[in-house]
């Protein structure tokens, strides 16, 4: 948000994802018939390059699941995943090529991040890995990652328990970043921050995503933050896509009443507007 | 029906070493009364509501005074301080899977939260157990108060705590991040059946969040701490309308509203942690409007329109 970046070519991939369905073994009803959990069934969406769309729902709703198929930490049971009309899901596309096209960024900084391992180190690993550029060019590299994402170039030398929450999830995006992916997946990038620092990673995630021309899904459960960051909303239930559109009308027309039923429920920061009960002594708005 | 104060906590300081978690908080909770106790990880708030009911760690140092109907608390006797956790302070702990005993049922944790207090038979208090899951609105309490906890699912488990801590029928209850794991659809149902239980009760309820959301819709006090001081106290409607120190308008201003078109105002830098004695603004550093003399002394408490704070340059009352 602050001077004009140079405008570069935009880097963001289309990302389709194409009647994902997934099951679990779950609870048995007898001794030998085991039930399966559809943990998320015929699921497709399309982000466009360069967007980003916000994936919402409860717990158990299939949103993880998903971001992790996406991601190949679950293998799907059918279904596609096109980044730029190739299925990144199919055996012959290698694990060093994925992982240069998807990467993600965990909820938790903390357990995300080895604690053994100093900053620097944590970042330069995807450069390294995958063999981007002689050993002699990493570091500087790593310090260019670093200031872009506010990290100080100090900071490189130190392990990641001597930062605080929005610090380590700022080294995650870093090292998300190292490999040059196009698409970033989110899962609840800043739910585990305090407040005061979400603004923080959330105006860090816009200011990269302008320069680089990334695309974006982010799993949340934050409806405000949803709202205000991604273009587009898919609202999941029960492992299915109960409503898609576009971020705004979404919320000022929910169409699903699940969408609707969310939207409500989410505690508005204004005590002039309390849904939540009346009391006696509260002032007739 | 007159408000009456339950709890008092006054200039209370609890420490771990040289590390300095709370210090000199002050405020108070009357019958029927919600009151707020905002803060990000770090600003006290969980120790001092450990604090009120002795649940400190050993090596904590704690000072100050806590009463209750105004009898001291600091330094009373484990016995004292065994009655009055239950009986007259009831805790809603944050995370609901550790609080439950994993291997007893909800019903036998009842009946022995309920029979330390009191003295009612284990069917009585069976019973008493059955009847306070129907107000909880559980559909099947008979199916609950025989599960274990791993039985049950989120918004059940955190209504079993909820039970557990009001069944000995306390006047004040603590709410420590009750709601932070939940959907936000069970967390509404969550906070609406504790509020309105409260509010038939008579109780006074403390509501630790970090979640401004949760505050607005819940509260009528709000205690705003950083650093472990009291950064500002007023009710809802003024801390909303008019917030007084900077941190809490910052905190305001950052948050993402629904269907504003105002760009994210982040705060710089993250919270800090005190050693020894507070001799500055916590949050001088990260302040827009700190003076040299924020970080030569810790602003005393001014009163303006209904709320107090800590601060030499209040929002909206610049000279």
């Amino acid at each position: 948000m602050t001077a004009s970046v140079s405008h570069v070519e935009p880097r963001g991939a289309r990302l389709e994802v194409r009647n994902l369905t997934k099951t679990f073994p779950g609870g048995s009803t007898g001794l030998f018939t085991k039930n399966r959990v559809v943990a998320v069934n015929n699921v497709t969406f399309t982000v466009e390059p360069g967007q980003s769309t916000g994936l919402i729902g409860e717990s158990g709703s299939g949103k993880t699941t998903v971001a992790r198929m996406i991601t190949r930490l679950v293998t799907p049971d059918s279904g596609q995943v096109l980044v730029d009309g190739r299925d990144v899901l199919a055996r012959s596309l290698g694990a060093s090529e994925f992982a240069r096209l998807i990467q993600i960024v965990f909820q938790d900084p903390t357990s995300s991040l080895n604690p053994r391992w100093k900053v620097g180190d944590l970042i330069a690993e995807g450069i390294r890995v995958h063999k981007l550029m002689p050993e002699s060019e990493v570091p500087q590299r790593v310090a260019q990652l670093a200031e872009s994402c506010g990290i100080a170039r100090v900071a490189l030398e130190r392990f990641p328990h001597e930062f605080s929450g929005g610090q380590r999830q700022r080294i995650a995006i870093a090292r998300a970043l190292a490999v040059e992916p196009r698409i970033l997946v989110l899962d609840e990038p800043v739910s585990a921050l305090d407040v005061s620092v979400q603004a923080q990673i959330l105006v860090l995630l816009k200011e990269l995503q302008k320069k680089l021309g990334l695309t974006y899904l982010m799993i949340a459960h934050d409806l405000a933050v949803v709202e205000r960051f991604c273009d587009r909303i898919i609202v999941m239930r029960h492992g299915e896509v109960v409503e898609t559109g576009d971020a705004h009308s979404i919320y000022a027309h929910p169409r699903h009443p699940y969408t609707r039923e969310l939207i409500e429920a989410h505690p508005i920061p204004d005590p002039r507007v309390r849904s939540l009960r009346v009391r006696d002594e509260d002032p007739v708005a | 029906m007159g408000s009456q104060k339950l709890l008092e906590v006054e200039n209370l300081c609890i420490r771990y070493g040289a590390l300095t978690a709370v210090s000199s908080v002050s405020f108070s909770v009357s019958n029927k009364e919600v009151v707020g106790l905002v803060g990000e990880s770090g600003a006290g708030k969980s120790a001092t509501a450990k604090g009120i009911i002795g649940l400190l760690p050993p090596i904590a140092r704690m000072s100050g005074s806590v009463r209750y109907r105004g009898e001291e608390l600091v330094g009373a006797s484990r016995a004292r301080l065994q009655k009055a956790r239950g009986a007259q302070i009831g805790y809603i702990f944050q995370d609901a899977l550790t609080a439950l005993d994993p291997v007893r049922t909800v019903g036998v944790q009842l009946v022995e939260a309920l029979r330390v207090h009191k003295p009612v038979s284990k069917r009585e208090a069976w019973q008493a157990g059955e009847a306070l899951l129907e107000e909880l609105k559980i559909r099947d309490p008979r199916r609950v108060m025989n599960s274990y906890a791993h039985e049950l699912s989120g918004g059940m488990r955190q209504r079993a705590i909820i039970a557990l801590a009001l069944i000995a029928e306390p006047e004040v209850i603590i709410a420590d991040e009750v709601t932070s794991a939940l959907d936000v659809t069970v967390q509404r149902k969550v906070l609406e059946i504790l509020l309105r239980v409260c509010s038939d009760r008579g109780a006074g309820l403390i509501m630790i969040t970090h979640d401004l959301g949760v505050v607005a819709q819940t509260c009528d006090r709000v205690i705003v701490l950083y650093g472990g001081i009291v950064a500002e106290d007023a009710d809802v409607y003024t801390l909303f309308d008019h917030p007084r120190h900077p941190y809490t308008h910052a905190l305001m201003r950052s948050m993402p509203r629904v269907g504003s078109d105002a760009p994210f105002e982040p705060i710089p830098g993250s919270a800090i942690q005190v050693f020894g004695e507070l001799q500055m603004c916590p949050f001088h550093e990260r302040c827009a409007k700190a003076g040299p003399d924020c970080s030569a002394k810790l602003p005393p408490v001014q009163t303006y329109g209904g709320s107090q704070f800590r601060c030499f340059h209040p929002v909206g009352l610049e000279q």
